[in-house]
């Protein structure tokens, strides 16, 4: 799946990987494609710019550490972060709900009146 | 000659995407912005020589992953570009402040302009309102160039709409720059009428120094506008062979 296909949604993806705790920018994208079992494998290119600009909203934050001989940038959610990700899973799930009954095949809509 | 080894590989990528992403603008923001690409690279190459492919054809396709080079550097542009355009504004703001206070203090604190209401020049009349017009109309600007680089970066909007602010934060910021001559140039021209037709009338010594500190904001504002106009968001990539 590419960033085209994920346009409004990968903010929201990145603050679920980071959810359980710090993480650096390879290891956000080796996650992500775990969690989709390799759906969402994102390009790099896209990778960072979107975690500068959850940086700069406040939603995460980096901070320098020292990987295995170079630099390396850890993120991690904020409070701002964590709120934000609670909504955008509220909003996530009210759509699921809302176009999935509309997309629901006829039969199973009678079943579910009946 | 020995062949490239993938840190060599990799690090001659970063080479080439640093000319591109900062030409002639490099700072401390692209020295880490690198580091971290670096890092992910050289994740990547590890964990593919761990999966038994060999080093210079997992440094290619590490790279590979990242994209088209003119993807990636418009993409990054776009986001670093902003921390330069918000001190652009700033910069604008404060500078025009600071110098319309600076002058209007001068001039009032100088002698007597020799003239009254009724016998005015009129040119002196025309420099002295349209002055006045172009420096609230720069730090306006200035004010919206602030406004529209900082508003959306403090919430989760769609990214078309915060391209759109950025884009406008920058015509904002051109504005306030080109107002900010034109007071200058009306301000020069004012000086110079007065000059002409009362040379007495003016405190040679406070202008000179007033202009002497005017000047010295010059390299003050450089700085910031020769980032941004560097990394100019919305200018076409640059393509590589």
């Amino acid at each position: 799946m590419r960033a085209e296909a994920l346009k409004g949604h990968l903010d929201a993806l990145l603050l679920a990987v980071l959810e359980p705790g710090p993480a650096h920018g390879f290891a956000v994208m080796g996650e992500l494609r775990r969690r989709t079992g390799g759906t969402v494998d994102l390009e790099s290119g896209t990778l960072y710019p979107a975690l500068r600009r959850l940086e700069e909203a406040g939603l995460i934050t980096g901070t320098w550490t020292t990987g295995p001989g170079r630099r390396r940038r850890e993120y991690q959610l904020t409070e701002r972060g964590r709120r934000a990700l609670s909504d955008e899973r509220g909003v996530w799930q009210d759509f699921v709900a809302t176009i999935g009954a509309a997309l629901a095949p006829a039969a199973t809509v009678r079943d579910a009146e009946a | 000659m020995t062949p490239a080894g993938p840190q060599e590989i990799v690090d001659g990528y970063l080479r080439h995407l640093r000319s591109l992403v900062w030409p002639g603008a490099a700072d401390r923001d692209s020295a880490d912005t690198l580091d971290e690409l670096r890092d992910h690279l050289l994740c990547e190459v590890e964990q593919q020589v761990t999966n038994g492919v060999e080093p210079r054809s997992a440094a290619q396709q590490a790279l590979c992953g990242f994209g088209p080079v003119d993807e990636l550097t418009g993409k990054l542009q776009r986001e670093l570009v902003r921390p330069h355009l918000r001190r652009l504004s700033n910069v604008l703001l404060l500078l025009g402040l600071s110098a319309g206070a600076t002058w209007t203090g001068v001039l009032m604190a100088g002698p007597p302009e020799p003239w009254t209401d009724r016998t005015e020049p009129r040119t002196i009349v025309f420099f002295d309102y349209s002055g006045e017009i172009a420096a609230t109309c720069t730090l306006v600007a200035a004010a919206l160039g602030i406004l529209l680089v900082i508003a959306p970066g403090r919430f989760l909007i769609r990214p078309q709409l915060r391209a759109l602010c950025q884009r406008w934060s920058v015509r904002a910021c051109a504005t306030s720059l080109l107002l900010g001559l034109a007071t200058a140039v009306q301000l020069a021209g004012y000086l110079a009428v007065r000059a002409v037709i009362a040379p007495a009338s003016l405190s040679w010594t406070s202008i000179a120094v007033t202009c002497l500190l005017t000047a010295a904001t010059v390299p003050i504002l450089a700085r910031p506008l020769r980032a941004v106009v560097a990394m100019r968001p919305g200018q076409p990539a640059h393509r590589v062979g």
